[in-house]
């Protein structure tokens, strides 16, 4: 039988309680959808969701996910607790679904209802369910599948560590690189959100290189960025603003590539690795 | 629903010590309404107290067909880990309530006891022991679930070994106590 359980906001042993059974809440079947281990810089297809592997073994993993679950362990929720859920979880077949609950799930307005008379409805203590769950874990597989990994942060605690973005010093550390020549007062303050994010994996696919392989994308870099000036004597790339240093990170996670057929140059802004 | 539901379960578990102060008084019927009702005067003792106790036996029933509105669980194969027949626990306490009601003196005495009995056995509400359920033919079972939670399971089934509790739907009384309705 399928229920609904809520985390209760502030409070612990118990934080889950049992809402309701014998519903379906979410109708969802992962089967629909093509998965991709996260990657803070992959960009999601339509059809796309992303996964995490071997989640029940994560520090992230929520502790009721990784025993079998009895209904009865879950106490039903005091009436005067509904303003106070943080996550809706329902437990159904083969699939765990999560909703964040937020003040703007709450309905605090009018409704207008038709039939024999129509009448106003106070929609006090309504929560709006969402037709799509915000996560859902599966545990045949034991993956977790998401959209987006800043709305699940607040369910799993700790899960946004795999959302990296690189830290002030990161970032000037990695501009003072002996390949990057800043220019036109441009500094590490100065970096975009977005690129911190890259500039924290470029940092890590950096270090795995050996000095030829280096040399080997400084050249690859040059040949698909002619807009960023490069000094071939020096091996310096001068970079003066974002859209620059955007085009360095992609040179550095090879994302350029030349069509087969036309020689087209293309850039890959998000991809997938095969096999 | 809830609310009504234990306020019912509570008049059935306790109701009986109302009975037994009228038996022990020997209040028949007729003895309530002389005036309003004059036949009453007549019926007989035994008949009045077959008549009391069939109010409790109607609530208890009452009480058993509204289940299905209570919160709906399911217990798989393999939740539960641990059954223990409790059939015979409710004894104690309602051999309490019989000394209870036989050493009542007075009709104002009753009231009092049996406002503060009421209060007690509703707010504690694992006290919900309704020997009626026994007539209707429910066997009570303390089962430990496979997390470790102790549960008070009331069932029409002879549950022998925790592997044979496999129900699709038990209904919630609360948190503790649950009623598979066959």
């Amino acid at each position: 039988m399928d229920y609904l359980i809520a985390k209760i906001k502030r409070m612990s042993n118990p934080a889950h309680y049992k809402v309701l059974s014998g519903h379906t809440t979410f109708q969802f079947e992962v089967d629909d959808y093509s998965l991709v281990e996260y990657s803070p810089d992959h960009n999601l297809d339509e059809d796309g969701l992303f996964k995490i592997s071997d989640f029940t073994e994560k520090g992230y993993c929520l502790d009721f996910l990784k025993q079998d679950l009895v209904s009865t362990s879950f106490n039903e929720i005091p009436a005067d607790k509904y303003k106070k859920v943080s996550y809706l979880c329902a437990i159904q077949e083969s699939a765990i679904c999560f909703q964040k609950v937020t003040p703007s799930t709450y309905l605090n307005r009018s409704l207008l209802k038709f039939g024999e008379n129509v009448t106003i409805e106070n929609s006090d203590n309504k929560i709006l369910i969402n037709p799509f769950p915000d996560a859902v874990f599966i545990p045949s597989q034991n993956i977790l599948v998401f959209r987006n990994l800043g709305t699940i942060s607040s369910i799993f605690k700790g899960v946004d560590a795999l959302y990296k973005e690189a830290t002030h010093e990161e970032v000037n550390s990695f501009l003072n690189e002996p390949f990057i020549a800043l220019s036109d007062g441009y500094d590490a303050s100065r970096v975009s959100k977005p690129n911190r994010k890259r500039v924290a994996l470029a940092i890590e696919s950096f270090a795995g290189l050996e000095g030829e392989e280096k040399t080997q994308i400084m050249d690859y870099i040059h040949e698909y960025c002619e807009n960023i000036s490069y000094d071939e004597g020096e091996k310096k790339f001068s970079i003066s603003n974002d859209e620059e240093l955007k085009f360095l990170l992609y040179g550095i996670e090879q994302r350029f590539y030349t069509t087969i057929l036309g020689d087209e140059k293309r850039l890959a802004n998000s991809v997938q690795t095969l096999g | 629903m809830n609310l009504i539901f234990r306020l019912l379960l509570t008049f059935n578990a306790t109701s009986l010590l109302v009975i037994i102060f009228l038996v022990q008084k020997g209040y028949a019927l007729g003895h309530f309404f002389p005036i309003l009702c004059p036949y009453l005067v007549d019926v007989s003792n035994y008949t009045s107290y077959f008549v009391y106790l069939l109010v409790p036996v109607l609530m208890t029933w009452l009480s058993i067909v509204m289940c299905p509105k209570l919160g709906k669980d399911e217990f798989k194969s393999g939740a539960v880990v641990s059954i223990e027949h409790a059939n015979n626990s409710f004894l104690p306490s309602y051999l309490g309530y019989f000394f209870v009601a036989l050493s009542i003196g007075s009709p104002e005495a009753l009231f009092f006891v049996y406002g503060i009995l009421f209060v007690f056995t509703f707010l504690s509400q694992a006290l919900y022991f309704n020997p009626l359920f026994l007539v209707f033919r429910f066997e009570f079972y303390n089962i430990v679930t496979s997390d470790g939670a102790s549960i008070f399971l009331i069932s029409r089934n002879k549950y022998k070994l925790p592997k044979d509790v496999v129900i699709q739907t038990a209904y919630r009384i609360n948190n503790y106590t649950f009623i598979e309705k066959v």
